[in-house]
């Protein structure tokens, strides 16, 4: 039709219809997607993971610092001041310990949890009676590289755990209740369905991002998915996995710490002998204490103010009175 | 219209079953499976044997491999990563990682070198920025940043992963570019080996990118000297601005200078002192200056040192 021509009625009335259908389509497909009471965040589903609660609950918090042992003396000095292993595992339990196996890097560097206190907190727990205890990570690169190098895996078999390995249909949608990030995110839940008690064992490390990577930033380890996303907004993921977690116990590792160029590390001139071990039932409070480690206070963390206002600690951890016991070094 | 309509439908397809909690990365798939056959992947090295895989990350998945670390990399114009691990030949159970950032170019590559220097290093020869650092090896070659970490402090293993190096130095074609700006420092009282190019945000200052620095000590007075090439003389002017205002919306109270000594400008803030100097198409200065004099006296000299220098190398 050449410009200026006067349009047809037929065809006006086509033209008409098929734009009035589009815009039609268009308002459906934008109804289809439309949901009035917005994102749910995966908890108000039947099929949402629910975190369990390993902190036994009731009891106030313990704490407990061991300073100048080796590793395997200073595990079990450090669980003695707190009572005793029996004092948080009860004869038939499966413990879960979730190591931190990040790097497949071997274990003089530093970046993951160290063999020997996977050896001596499973012995610990079988000693109490333990039925089962069970290893478990979620490193992105190739989990069984990372396991068998750092020799976590080799440690837990010897000392009688099983290691689990992440797999797909280990990892369940779990929303966070009052978290802003971690919503409808997929969760190395089965693991800790599996389990009565939970125990973190993490190494003492300097983070280029959040400033340390201690017992809380240990449970960014259970996140699957495209989780460097959080890098972006790290102080606030560490704290929603304070708020996601309630541990039975944490053991943080400053045995040697990482003081610089962490968390992959990579030279031993990045470790430091710090020859201190702390544990205890509040990570918060464990953590405050192990930035002096590495030569920070908890103001240096934001993570940490964050954490103790949505309640999942104090960072006043001298208010737990922590038992402090002394080694031969 | 069937085309809009099928386009349509596919993003409703795909939007409808999107979960960004859903994607992760698959080890096997991001690393091919297979040993380079083309190439010797040590390249010559004697006595090694590869151990695994070439394994190759981009932007999206260094995080996988170094987590945390990742950011450092991506603020200084990261591309690849290819890592690999190798073995001696005679103990297969006795083994080395090489890891392999290539970045956009030589000074981006110094960059992250720069950043992670191990203070108790041996330099090396076989580049101009070269060390060990017991268990670790770390250098630069064009626009390659080379890291061969050992599982054990050894050495044999020491060697061995010096002959890595050597052979991939022998092996990647490329130039060491000199830095022109680090030549700026003055050497009396610089602490060697303390230069640095930082890629973003120097002292916390948005905004404030790719920044040379070096650090000076003399008896009890310290501080950090620091130059940036701009692309204009505004630019530098722009920069010099926010350097100060910075420091003074922090509490900093700003420090008369002499303008026949220095045309600086001075920011005295929690017992140091920050200044600023424009020469042309560079700015300048001292960072945390124990002493006013000492700081005055440094950027005195790097002063002279710019002047005469008219282009300005990033």
């Amino acid at each position: 039709m050449p410009p200026g021509s006067p349009m047809e009625r037929r065809v006006f009335l086509r033209r008409l219809a098929q734009t009035l259908f589009m815009a039609a389509a268009s308002g459906a497909l934008g109804l289809a997607f439309w949901d009035p009471r917005g994102p749910d965040g995966g908890t108000k589903r039947n099929d949402a993971f629910v975190m369990p609660d390993f902190s036994g609950g009731g009891e106030g918090a313990r704490m407990a610092i061991a300073r100048g042992f080796d590793r395997i003396q200073g595990a079990e000095s450090v669980i003695r001041a707190l009572g005793g292993m029996a004092t948080f595992i009860r004869p038939g339990d499966r413990v879960l310990l979730k190591v931190n196996a990040a790097f497949a890097s071997p274990p003089l560097l530093g970046a993951t949890t160290h063999p020997d206190m996977v050896i001596a907190v499973a012995r610990m727990c079988f000693q109490a009676g333990a039925e089962r205890v069970m290893v478990t990570d979620n490193p992105i690169n190739d989990p069984s590289s990372c396991f068998e190098l750092t020799g976590i895996g080799p440690a837990a078999r010897s000392a009688g755990a099983e290691v689990i390995l992440p797999s797909p249909d280990q990892f369940r949608q779990y929303g966070l209740e009052g978290g802003q990030l971690i919503q409808n995110w997929p969760l190395l839940g089965v693991p800790l369905t599996m389990a009565d008690k939970l125990i973190g064992l993490a190494p003492v490390k300097d983070h280029h991002r959040s400033g340390a990577s201690l017992t809380i930033k240990n449970w960014y380890g259970l996140l699957g998915g495209r989780r460097n996303l959080f890098h972006q907004r790290i102080h606030t993921i560490i704290a929603e996995l304070a708020m996601m977690m309630r541990p039975t116990l944490v053991i943080l590792d400053g045995t040697s710490s990482m003081i610089a160029n962490g968390p992959t590390g990579g030279s031993l001139d990045d470790l430091r002998e710090t020859r201190t071990i702390i544990a205890g039932t509040d990570p918060v409070a464990v953590d405050a204490a192990g930035a002096a480690l590495l030569g920070k206070t908890p103001q240096d963390l934001p993570h940490l103010a964050l954490a103790e206002k949505a309640g999942a600690g104090t960072v006043d951890y001298q208010s737990l009175r922590p038992v402090k016991v002394s080694g031969p070094v | 219209m069937g085309v809009l309509v099928l386009i349509a439908v596919v993003m409703g397809l795909l939007q409808g079953r999107f979960n960004p909690g859903d994607w992760r990365e698959q080890p096997t798939s991001a690393t091919p499976a297979k040993m380079d056959g083309a190439s010797d992947p040590t390249d010559g090295a004697a006595g090694l044997t590869a151990l695994s895989p070439l394994e190759r990350y981009t932007a999206a998945t260094l995080s996988d491999k170094i987590n945390g670390k990742a950011e450092l990399y991506l603020d200084a114009g990261f591309q690849i990563l290819e890592s690999r691990r190798f073995a001696l030949e005679s103990d297969t159970g006795r083994w080395m990682e090489r890891y392999v950032y290539t970045m956009e170019g030589h000074p981006n590559a110094y960059s992250v070198f720069s950043r992670q220097r191990r203070q108790d290093m041996v330099p090396l020869e076989i580049a101009d920025d070269a060390y060990i650092a017991s268990n670790g090896l770390f250098f630069v070659h064009g626009p390659y940043y080379v890291e061969i970490i050992s599982g054990e402090n050894t050495i044999d293993m020491q060697t061995a992963m010096k002959a890595l190096a050597a052979a991939f130095v022998g092996g990647a074609a490329a130039q060491d570019n000199p830095l022109e700006a680090l030549n700026l420092f003055p050497p009396e009282h610089l602490v060697p080996h303390t230069t640095e190019l930082v890629a973003k945000s120097a002292f916390g200052l948005e905004g404030l990118d790719w920044v040379y620095t070096a650090a000076y000590k003399a008896a009890a007075q310290q501080a950090v000297a620091f130059v940036v090439p701009c692309d204009s003389h505004g630019r530098a002017v722009e920069l010099a601005a926010r350097f100060s205002d910075y420091w003074l919306e922090y509490g900093g109270e700003r420090v008369p200078v002499d303008p026949t000594v220095l045309e600086a400008t001075v920011v005295s803030i929690l017992d140091a002192f920050e200044i600023a100097v424009v020469q042309g198409h560079y700015l300048f200065g001292v960072h945390e200056a124990s002493q006013l004099d000492f700081g005055l006296a440094l950027a005195g000299r790097l002063q002279q040192a710019i002047e005469g220098v008219s282009n300005a190398p990033r």
